[in-house]
Order: structure tokens, then sequence, then C-alpha cells
């Protein structure tokens, strides 16, 4: 199928609106927190729009194109949305929707709430910008610009173990950025500014030592987000110390955005011809292979219950590298796919951990025993987003394993398929026994129970999201084959890398 | 250079920039002679350990 | 009227009769001298605007006093790189703005018209230096500004301020010494103190190697202690730090980079020598840059006050710029020449807000900061804006000279400098992630600050508007790049000729 090009105004809206919606904030905020919310929300509304009306076009075969700026006379600033662009921006607009919603909830009665909105509409301005970037400046640009402009929103409890967190947080990214900017200008310097196309930038003319260094600057340097052992140190940290909107978006879309830049690096730097030629995806592969079967494991000893789902977070983000490591058309539908499954999944899962937080004062798994008897919206969607994070059919979970099952068989790796049920199981073993303690464990007796964890349900502004997020995980699995969703984007994508 | 000059003449250039430099270092003393008073009379020494120990 | 060269001696004339008449126009009276001082800004803002425009439509172009041609005669001369003149500019003028309520409190009354005429002295040495041809014109222009810095650095009279002015006196005495020794050897050895005149001569190979090395060594010494390059930046800290914050503004945004653009002068110079091989002078130039971004940045890592910490930046991004001339790649002097521009905007930025707050609070340590993002949300906000800037978070300001100098470093060959570079911005962002930190995230240790409320408007404004084109010169960075990216060319157009 050959692609047509258009170009599209729509794009530089994309992250024009969430910004216009932060300088906002603060007028907004004088005027009433009801109008901040209806402002906000309507932002992010018509934004989350806007990005699923690319869908039918990029189905149709269409790359939107738009020269936003020219910054110096070699460089634009230059938006692009393809297959996958489309697929990731989509995900991040629709749960930073979801969780914005939430927040007005959670955050009613935290201090500096015109900081936090603020951040938190510029953060979704510039992942987006990620996902639209149509070359590597262009994308390194966002890439720095919300890992930076990010810590103001993990730091923003001001507790001493928030700012350790914050602290941690910034150099582990600061480093990651640093070696992104390396890969970056020297990819520069071997192949000029170019669009990212499906074949790919660099080539063998140059010699194998400068692209195999160029290649692990890019792979730690993006590592470090999609938190790739040994980079993943920042992630158990800084989830739980941020409010609870922000981790599930952070867990969801911005660690993925890592797992995002090591696929545009795979498949539109390098190509997967010349990485072939490399040989460099198999000592990838077994990275994140280690990965998702060490991060389970350290999640299995977790008490605290955003740092286990952190764990879990770094364990499914290895799944993606690893399917994008075995450069197979399958596998890579299977990674892609995963990026949006997993993103609703632990967004699910955070936002339950928020209601637990916020309504039961429950922080960790030991006290959990009952919950759900309180609590029971709550617990459902945290059960249904658990059952779809192991894998269970008909959830979307199953879906992206499904397809990297399939992949690692099609590159003729069965060893793989041992991890990825390993972790499956372990995922079982890590969340289950949650699930089990909060349904059929008693309560605590009332001697240690204080006023407030007499409170049932959340509000609705709460609950609806956590239950919307929820039942996409159910959709996402139905209706895997419908057009539009995920999986028809992630195969167009991969058909595009293989051809 | 008046009609009856005979060579050899000498080059003004340099004389002018010996001029010049002489003006300008002796602007230079004279600041740091000013600066150097106005020490002394805040701290009542010039002397560049005792100086060095008020800090 | 554009193409009027009368404008090249009005540029520096404007300034120079501006300053020995302000005590005389004023008599006393600070505010007209303010005043005054204002409008002899604009003026020569507008004569400098003029003459960017032409050097942007036809190239350099000489102005010869009294009609005596090039060789004979001394000459103004206007090239890109004089174009810095347009951020001596702005920046002088906002900082004049910015300084008419900063000294009512800061300085003693009768000292103010002074400080005034010492300003405008000061930027009649910086647009001299930047437009001048002739090499002895250069010295007396260097020395007009270094003597009203040493001046200016003493104002306040306390003794803090006199011993930095004294220390700074002392260095740059030195270095002028170098400087003036050295011109005097060209001279004697060329004949000629015209630079472009001097430098076909040299390329000639008429004169022998010994008093052309003696006299670059000299030079470039001399400058570099001008541009507080490590190891000879003792002097730049305590300076810096105790001015008063519109001067700070002024030495560490405009003043270091004469020696820089006096190292770009050496350059030009010397490219065409064949006798001389410059590799070494690179290289040492390099290694310098590398070392001084690094040791900067520990140095300021370790600084509670938050002027002394700006200071010490001050030496790490003189580094980085050094670094971009020393590596002698297109794309390395492009980036180290757009961040003569780009500091200049930034660490203005940085030094203007720091003084509003000290100006308000009356504190300059980060611990009793602590908190102040909440009493003055615009002044941090334009602090944070710098940092970020400064840090080289694209698309701001300070990401051009990252990029560039990097890929310079790649272009040259020697990666390892892009590396070092990429890597020392992170040791920078430790400190500048402090000062966010202290004022956003950490409770405050004088609540009864928090009621001051933001600096008066002529104080605000001029920090705004540096504030918003740190950001804005990185999205439109190809402005200053399409002055720059010739002269870089011309430049090194002898080496790969």
């Amino acid at each position: 199928m050959e692609s047509q090009l258009t170009t599209s105004l729509v794009t530089p809206a994309m992250f024009l609106l969430p910004i216009l919606g932060a300088i906002a904030v603060v007028p907004l905020t004088r005027t009433s927190p009801k109008a901040r919310a209806l402002g906000l929300g309507l932002a992010c509304a018509v934004t989350a729009a806007l990005s699923m009306s690319f869908i039918p076009g990029v189905l149709a075969g269409k790359i939107y194109e738009t020269h936003v700026l020219r910054l110096t006379p070699s460089i634009w600033m230059f938006m692009r949305v393809d297959a996958m662009g489309a697929l990731f921006g989509t995900t991040i607009s629709v749960l930073w929707f979801l969780a914005l919603v939430y927040s007005a909830g959670y955050m009613a009665d935290e201090h500096r709430r015109g900081r936090y909105y603020t951040f938190f509409m510029l953060a979704l301005g510039w992942t987006l910008g990620v996902a639209y970037a149509g070359n590597l400046l262009t994308f390194l640009i966002f890439y720095e610009l919300f890992s930076i402009l990010t810590y103001p929103l993990v730091v923003h409890e001001e507790t001493p173990e928030a700012m350790a967190a914050g602290a941690k947080y910034v150099i582990y990214i600061l480093i990651g950025g640093s070696l992104v900017l390396l890969a970056v200008v020297s990819t520069f310097f071997l192949a000029g500014d170019q669009t990212l196309t499906a074949t790919g930038l660099l080539s063998l003319e140059k010699g194998r030592t400068p692209l195999l260094a160029v290649f692990w600057c890019f792979i730690v340097g993006f590592g470090v987000k999609a938190a790739l052992f040994p980079l993943h140190g920042w992630v158990p940290d800084a989830h739980p110390a941020a409010p609870a909107p922000f981790s599930a978006v952070l867990s969801g879309v911005m660690v993925a955005a890592g797992s995002f830049g090591i696929m545009r690096v795979v498949f539109n730097v390098f190509g997967v011809k010349l990485l072939r030629e490399l040989g460099v995806m198999p000592y990838l592969a077994g990275i994140a292979a280690f990965t998702v079967v060490f991060a389970a494991i350290l999640a299995v000893r977790q008490d605290n219950l955003k740092r286990r789902l952190a764990y879990s977070t770094i364990s499914q983000m290895g799944y993606v590298t690893l399917g994008v490591a075995l450069l197979g058309p399958l596998a890579t539908t299977g990674a892609l796919v995963h990026i949006a499954n997993h993103a609703f999944m632990k967004g699910t899962l955070f936002l339950c951990a928020g209601l637990l937080i916020k309504r039961a004062c429950v922080t960790n798994v030991s006290q959990m025993n009952g919950t759900a008897r309180r609590m029971p919206w709550t617990m459902g969607a945290f059960a249904i987003a658990a059952l779809g994070m192991i894998g269970t059919p008909p959830l979307s979970g199953f879906v992206s394993k499904w397809y990297l099952g399939l992949g690692m068989l099609e590159a003729d790796q069965p060893l793989y398929l041992v991890i990825l049920l390993g972790g499956a199981l372990l995922a079982a073993v890590y969340l289950l026994p949650i699930v089990y303690v909060a349904y059929f464990k008693a309560p605590p007796a009332t001697a240690d129970v204080d006023e407030r964890s007499e409170q049932r349900e959340a509000p609705a502004s709460m609950l609806v999201p956590t239950i919307v997020a929820a039942s996409l995980t159910i959709v996402l699995g139905l209706a895997a084959a419908v057009p539009g969703l995920p999986v028809s984007l992630a195969r167009l994508t991969a058909t595009g890398f293989f051809r | 250079m008046g009609a009856g000059a005979r060579p050899p003449y000498t080059n003004p250039i340099p004389q002018g920039l010996i001029l010049t430099g002489i003006v300008v270092a002796v602007s230079t003393t004279a600041l740091a002679l000013s600066l150097i008073i106005r020490i002394w009379k805040q701290c009542g020494t010039i002397e560049a350990d005792e100086l060095r120990e008020m800090d | 009227m554009v193409s009027w060269p009368q404008w090249l001696s009005l540029v520096a004339l404007v300034p120079l009769v501006g300053a020995v008449t302000t005590p005389a126009v004023s008599r006393g009276r600070s505010r007209v001298a303010a005043l005054w001082a204002l409008g002899v800004m604009t003026v020569t803002s507008f004569a400098a605007l003029m003459l960017i425009l032409r050097v942007a439509r036809e190239g350099p172009f000489s102005y010869p006093f009294g009609g005596w041609k090039s060789p004979i005669g001394i000459e103004f001369r206007f090239d890109e790189f004089s174009a810095s003149i347009g951020i001596v500019c702005l920046v002088g003028w906002l900082a004049v703005l910015y300084s008419q309520r900063y000294v009512e409190h800061a300085l003693e009354e009768p000292r103010i018209p002074y400080y005034y005429t010492l300003l405008l002295l000061n930027f009649t040495g910086m647009i001299g230096f930047a437009v001048t041809g002739d090499l002895f014109n250069l010295f007396v222009f260097m020395e007009i500004l270094s003597l009203s810095s040493y001046a200016l650095v003493a104002i306040s009279g306390e003794r803090t301020a006199e011993m930095a002015g004294f220390k700074y006196l002392i260095m740059g005495a030195i270095s002028s010494l170098m400087v003036l020794f050295s011109i005097g050897l060209l001279y004697a050895s060329t004949g000629s103190l015209n630079m472009a005149d001097i430098s076909s001569r040299i390329g000639d190979g008429a004169v022998g190697p010994i008093p052309l090395a003696m006299a670059l060594a000299g030079l470039t010494v001399g400058f570099m202690v001008k541009a507080a390059l490590f190891p000879l930046h003792i002097w730049l800290p305590d300076a810096h730090a105790i001015a008063p914050s519109p001067v700070s503004a002024i030495l560490s945004g405009l003043v270091v980079k004469t020696g820089l653009i006096g190292i770009l002068r050496v350059y030009q110079i010397y490219y065409g020598a064949k006798v001389l091989d410059l590799s070494s002078l690179n290289t040492m130039l390099v290694w310098l840059g590398a070392i001084s971004i690094v040791m900067g940045a520990f140095f300021a890592i370790f600084q509670e006050d938050i002027k002394m910490m700006l200071a010490y930046s001050t030496i790490s991004n003189i580094g980085y710029i050094v670094m971009g001339f020393g590596l002698a790649s297109p794309y390395s002097v492009i980036g180290g020449s757009v961040h003569i521009f780009n500091h200049a905007l930034i660490k203005a930025t940085l030094f203007l807000a720091a003084g509003c707050l000290i100006h308000k609070t009356g504190y300059r340590t980060l611990y009793d900061l602590r908190g102040v993002g909440k009493a003055m949300p615009l002044t941090t906000a334009a602090l944070s804006v710098g940092a970020i800037s400064i840090v080289g978070i694209p698309p701001t300001a300070g990401f051009l000279c990252k990029w560039y100098i990097a890929l310079g470093a790649f272009e040259a060959g020697q990666p390892f400098f892009g590396v070092a570079l990429i890597f020392g911005a992170l040791f920078i962002f430790v400190y500048y992630i402090r000062m966010v930190n202290s004022f956003y995230f950490r409770q405050p240790v004088h609540p009864e600050f928090l009621e001051v409320g933001e600096a008066p408007a002529s104080m605000l404004a001029p920090v705004l508007i540096l504030a918003s084109l740190c950001l804005v010169m990185g999205i439109l960075g190809r402005i200053p790049l399409s002055f720059i990216e010739p002269a870089a060319h011309r430049l090194l157009a002898p080496l790969g000729g």
C-alpha cells in the first residue's frame, strides 16, 4: 500500500492546545475551581477527539505532515503522524483525559493545585509531541521537555520522600536525556536532518563501530525512561511519591514513551535490515527478558501497593522491548498493542490505588483485607485490570501477549515463550493475592480503623474514570479486531516496517 | 611634516602608542591607589595577610 | 539612512560623550542621570540597529577616520562579529532601566550619577572594542572597559566590594600589559596596526615565527584573563557576585565576552599565517574549555550564595564557548559564537532576577530564599526559565550552543569533547535544580518575606523581557545564525582552503 502525504494543521494544535490549557490555569483558578475543571476538561477532551480524528485517515494509508518551525538554517521542527504515532497519541490523550477528570476529585484537598494542573497539561502537550514527532530533533525537544517539566509533578507532595524520589528521577532522566542527545547529535552528523520514515536513516557505509555506539547510546538513553534493567532505579521511588493520577499517566504512557523511543530508533532510525546486519538485537532481547522476570520477582516482595505496581510496570515494559528486539512483524504488533493495552490496565490499577489511599487510607497490600466490601466498584475495576495484566482471555492483556507469543514462534525463539509465560505467572503471583485478600479476607478489627477508613466508595468524579479505564481493558480485548483499535494500527505499522 | 624636514625621521606612531600607554597606566594606577586608600580607611591595614584574615 | 557610515563612529562616540556629560547634566539628581543614560543608550541602540541592518544586507564594511585610508589611518570596521554590539545595547539598555530603582537602595545618593557615567563608559569600551579595526584602538577601548569595570565592582564602597575590585584590577592590569606588549611586538615585526593589514602581512610569510608566536601567546593569555578562562578565572567569582546586580549582569553577560571576541580577533589575524601552526593553540583552548566547564560547575555546586553560583556558572559557559572556538570546525565556531549572544541573554536574566530577589527580600543564600516562589512568582519563573535555558533544554536559547558544539566536536573528529560537553551540562543542572527546589519545593525559613510581593515594574519588565527572549531565541535561532554562519565560514576558510 502506497502512503500518501497530507499536510495537516491539526498536528501542531495537538500540543498547542494542552499548552494553552496550561497557560489558562492561573486565570481560571482565579475565577473558580469549577471553571478550571471545565476549561481543562474541554481542552483535554478536544485534544483526545483530535487525536482520534487521525485514525481513519491513517488506516487509509495517509500520513499527515507539518513543518512547524525552522529553528536554525539546518534544523526543522517537523510533525508527522503515522500509524504508530496515531496509536500512541490516542492512547496518551485518552488516558490523560481520564486522569484529568480523576484529578478533579483526587486533588480537591491537596495543596498547590494550580501548579499541579499547569504542569499536568504541559506534560500532555509535550508527550503528544513525542508521539507525533517527525524527525529526531523534534522528538528530542519534546522528549527532554516532558522529562524535565514533569519534575514538579513527581515532587508535588514536597515531603522528604518525594524530594528524594524527585532527585533520583531527575538524575536518572537527565543522564538518559544526555545520552539521547548525544545519540541524536551523532545521528545528525552521520545522516543529516531527515524524516523518520519506515526504512531507516543510517547505513553501513560509515562503518560498524559508530553505528554500534549510536545504537547503544540510544538504547541506554531511552532505556532509562523505559525502565530497562539496570536503569530502572527511579521507577519504584517516583511512583509512590507522586499523586495517583500522575502515577497513572507516568506508568501508563510516560514510561512507555521510552519504549516508543526505542521503537522509533529500531525501526525508523536504523531500520530492520541494518539491525539484522549489525546483530545487536539478541543482546537487547536478553536484557529485556531479564527485566521482565527480575522486576516481576521484585514486585512480589513489595508491600507498598504503588511500589508493587511500579515494579509491574518495569516488567511489562520489558515485554514491549522484548517484542521489538525479536524483529518480527507479529512481535512488533504485539509490542505496540501492549503499549496501548498496558496504558489502560496500569492506569486503572493506579487510579484504584489512589482511591484506596484517599478513601480507605490504604497504602500497603497488607492493609487491604476486606476492602472490596467497602469499595466494591473500586476493587471490581482493580480485579479486571489485574486479570488483564496477567493475560486472561478475553481481556486486552491477552491480545497483546498472544501476538507477542506468536511473534516469538515466528522468530523461532520458543525459549522466550517461557519468559512470556513466566512473567504472566509472576504477574498472577503479585496481583491476584491483592484481589484475594480484598474480597475474601475479613476487614481488620475496629480497633485500628480510624474515622476516615469508614468511608465507602469515592465520589463519581473519581470512580467513573477508573471504571471507564477498566472497561476499556475489556473492550480492547473483546473488540480487538475492530478497525481503528490498537491491533489494526499496530498491524499496519508492522507491515510498513517489514515490507 | 614640514617642508624642510629631512631623513631620518622619528616614527610618530610608537611615540603615540607609548604616550597612550602611559596615560592608561597612570589612570589604572590612580584607580588602584584610590582603592588601596579606601581599603586602608575601612580596614586599617593594607597587608594582604591581615586582610585575608578579616574575611 | 541605513548605509550612512557615520553611524559607525557615532555608535562609540555617543555613549562616550554621554558618559562624561552625565554628572554635568544631572548635577547630583539621580533620576535625571538615569533618564539621561537611558536616552543615550536609546540613541546608541538605534545606531547599532542601523549598522546591524547594513551588515546583514551588505556584509562587512569600514569607516576610515579623517578620510585616511586603512593601513595609515585609524578605521572602524564592522563585521558580523561586531554585530555583538546589538546584544550589548539590548542588555545595556535593560540594565540601565533596571538600575534606576535598584541603585536607590544599593548605593549612596551622591554616587549615583557617577555610577551611570561608569556604566556608559563601560558600554563605550565594549562597543568600541567590537567595532574597531585597529589593534591599538582595540587596546584603548579594552582599557576604557576594564577601568570602568573595576570601578563598578567597587562602587558600593563596602569593604568586600573594594577588595574584589582590587583583585580584579590587579589581574586585569597584568593582562592588559600582556596585550599591550603583544601589540607592540606585532607592530615592530609587521609595521602595521590595522588588523586586516597585519593579517595579510603575516599571510605573506615575510615575518619570522618567533615574534609572531610570542605575540600570539601574549594576546591569548591576556584575553583569557579578561574572559576568565580556567585557570585565570580567580578574579571572577568575587567581582561578579559582589557587584550590584545590574553590574553583575553586564559583567557576566557582556564584559567577559569581550575577552572572547578578542580571542576571535586573534584568530582572524592569525588564521592566514603559514609560518605558525595554530593546532596546538586549538588543543590548548579545547582542553582549557573542557576543564572550565567542569571546574565552574563543580565549584558552583558548593555555593550557597545565589550570585556566587551564577558567577561560577559563567566560568562554565565561557568554557563552552572557548571549547567551540578551539575545536575549530564550522559547526563548533558557530555554536561558540551564538552562545556569546545567548549566554548574554540568559545570564543577564539570571542576575537581574536574582537582583530582584535580593532587592525585595534582602537575602541572598539559597537557604534564606526558600519558598520565595510563592512571594515573587514572576521573578522566580524568570529565574527558572533562565536555569532551563542555561542547562540547554531544547528548544531554549542555551540548546543551540550545545547542539552546534557537540556537532562540531564530531565534525572535528574529536567526539570525546562532545561527550564531555553534554555531560558537563549535567553537572550544571545539579545546582540549578537545587535553586529551583529551594524556591518552590522547600518550606520557607523566613516566612515574613512572603508578604513582600514583586519588584517594581521598571525592574520586573527587563527581567521578563530577557526571560522571554531566552525562550524565543532558541526557537528563532536562525536570526543570530544568519549573521554568524557566513562569518564562521569566512574565519575558517584559510584552514580548509
